[in-house]
């Protein structure tokens, strides 16, 4: 029988006020087994340059038994929508390739990158453009690691192209590689009034990972505190032959001074979801 | 109670969903004519190993009459933070921070905004204090050198852990203990903090050097106008202590999307206020 309960993982995003030690401790204390890495300062350091730190903390992660199957990126000040080849532009590709490395130190499959910092005064066919070659080069790299990218769409604060799942779908033909898939944010999903039903339905097994966040119009929520439909939710997911992992994603200040309670909650609140579909 | 104009100085954080050239228009259309440089992108790549072409920002600047004044080197954007304690994070941080200070020498910058930086949440807060305490007194080394003044904000507790208050002020600078590292107000900060201009100046006197001067409610780096701090009894603690240092406009992200009329309307407000 189907379980999204089954295919969840917490994530590290939720724990930037801990060393990622504790991160790993708690996630092991919830008996998980494995977890999506947020890559982001303090826990691990990666920019244009390299990504040196990660290896101490996927050695940490393996050590003590916790499975890291899926990497998620913090876009920083980097964009896939600069011009490839401007100043902004090569640093943000040469970040991006270090993040397929250190995803790739981690042993994850899967690489999630969420489409931040839009350009509001250029050409929207531009930003286009400049996101198919940065694509390209970073799904070169991925592919030559056995990586797979899972791109997600923006919320309208953070660009002004690629807000749909049409417009990703466009995307995925221009650049037409096996490693580049759809990251389904249930969150941004909700907000651009899509629903995941509609995701599954259109891009189906293009779907490389979900985010299954509720959330509200100033952001991300565990399950419960949120607008969205849960149950229904569940429901559409199970339905749709979706077979790999979700992430439990919930960036939000209000969880970072006791992460491991709202991520239990946030979890709980899943579980009983299903249990009463 | 007037201030001069070029006290007044825009800042380029919230045009960041637009080009460069764009802010700078705006800020030619409002009257304004000193920079606040923010490093962050897509406007100006500051990193741990290197930084844009000051030459060519300095040109873009002086062909519209404008000039840079001061320089933040952004810790949320990027990696990098002055209480940072991974020794990989802490050397880049201090390479990213020295850089910063360069590019404000080069842009022709007197004053460099820093901030503590913070600590994990369940680490000695004293641990975090002297990571940071040892960074900036660092960094206060290359500043000395280049003939700018860091001059410290205090933080929101959102942002930080470290220093956000008065006190907590007062113990990072004497243990820092240089010449090179002054105060700022952050008019947001200090009003979270329930704290007033007047306390800093009581507080801190000459020492402070710069200023973030916005409206909040408390929080939120509004235009004024949008918040609710009583702008002329704060400007009246700067006057009154004879302030001659850059009020600088640090609008924040609620303007992302029309950086322009929030400017116009922040700068109508300020006009009632200047001599010039």
């Amino acid at each position: 029988m189907y379980s999204v309960s089954k295919r969840l993982l917490n994530c590290s995003v939720q724990y930037l006020s801990l060393p990622f030690g504790d991160f790993v401790n708690m996630q092991l204390a919830q008996g998980c087994a494995a977890a999506d890495i947020y890559a982001s300062v303090p826990h691990m350091l990666v920019d244009r340059y390299d990504c040196a730190e990660c290896a101490d903390c996927a050695g940490l992660a393996r050590r003590r038994g916790l499975r890291t199957p899926v990497f998620s990126v913090k876009p920083y000040g980097y964009s896939l929508f600069f011009e490839p080849y401007s100043e902004f532009g090569e640093a943000s590709i040469a970040y991006y390739r270090n993040c397929v490395r250190a995803a790739r130190v981690f042993g994850a499959e899967t690489l999630c990158i969420y489409p931040a910092n839009g350009i509001w005064d250029e050409e929207p066919e531009r930003l286009r453009d400049n996101a198919a070659v940065a694509l390209r080069y970073i799904c070169a790299e991925a592919a030559s690691l056995g990586i797979r990218i899972a791109l997600g769409t923006a919320l309208e604060t953070d660009a002004p192209v690629l807000r749909s799942y049409l417009e990703l779908r466009r995307m995925l033909l221009r650049v037409d590689s096996d490693t580049l898939g759809a990251l389904l944010d249930t969150h941004v999903a909700y907000q651009a009034g899509e629903t995941p039903k509609q995701w599954m339905a259109d891009l189906g097994d293009r779907v490389f990972h979900i985010r299954l966040a509720d959330g509200r119009n100033n952001g991300y929520r565990a399950w419960g505190e949120g607008c969205y439909p849960l149950a229904e939710t569940l429901a559409d997911l199970a339905s749709s032959g979706y077979r790999g992992l979700m992430t439990l994603y919930c960036p939000n200040e209000r969880y970072s001074n006791d992460p491991e309670s709202a991520d239990r909650a946030n979890r709980r609140a899943v579980e009983l979801a299903e249990e009463r579909l | 109670m007037k201030l001069r104009r070029a006290q007044i100085a825009g800042m380029n954080q919230h045009y960041r969903h637009y080009r460069y050239e764009a802010y700078l228009e705006s800020m030619c259309a409002c009257g304004i004519t000193s920079l606040e440089m923010w490093c962050g992108s897509p406007h100006f790549l500051l990193d741990s190993d290197g930084y844009s072409n000051c030459g060519q920002y300095r040109r873009m600047a002086e062909e519209r009459g404008l000039r840079y004044v001061s320089l933040t080197s952004p810790s949320m954007q990027w990696q990098y933070q002055f209480a940072a304690a991974s020794p990989e994070q802490r050397r880049k941080s201090l390479r990213y921070f020295t850089n910063g200070v360069h590019a404000a020498a080069e842009l022709g910058c007197k004053v460099m905004a820093i901030n503590s930086g913070w600590g994990y949440a369940n680490e000695p807060r004293e641990d975090a204090f002297a990571r940071s305490a040892e960074m900036i007194a660092s960094v206060a080394e290359t500043a000395k050198e280049d003939g700018v003044l860091l001059a410290l904000e205090t933080l929101q507790p959102m942002e930080s852990n470290l220093v956000l208050t008065i006190s907590d002020a007062k113990k990072l600078i004497s243990m820092v203990n240089h010449p090179f590292v002054k105060l700022m107000i952050d008019n947001v900060a200090v009003g979270v903090a329930g704290e007033t201009a007047e306390q800093w100046f009581t507080e801190f006197g000459n020492d402070i050097v710069h200023c973030h001067f916005i409206d909040g409610a408390p929080s939120g780096h509004m235009a004024w106008g949008d918040g609710e701090y009583p702008l002329e009894k704060t400007l009246a603690a700067f006057t009154e202590h004879g302030y001659e240092g850059i009020l600088t406009a640090e609008l924040g992200g609620r303007y992302l999307n029309d950086p322009f009329s929030a400017e116009r309307r922040n700068m109508s407000v300020l006009e009632r206020f200047l001599a010039d």
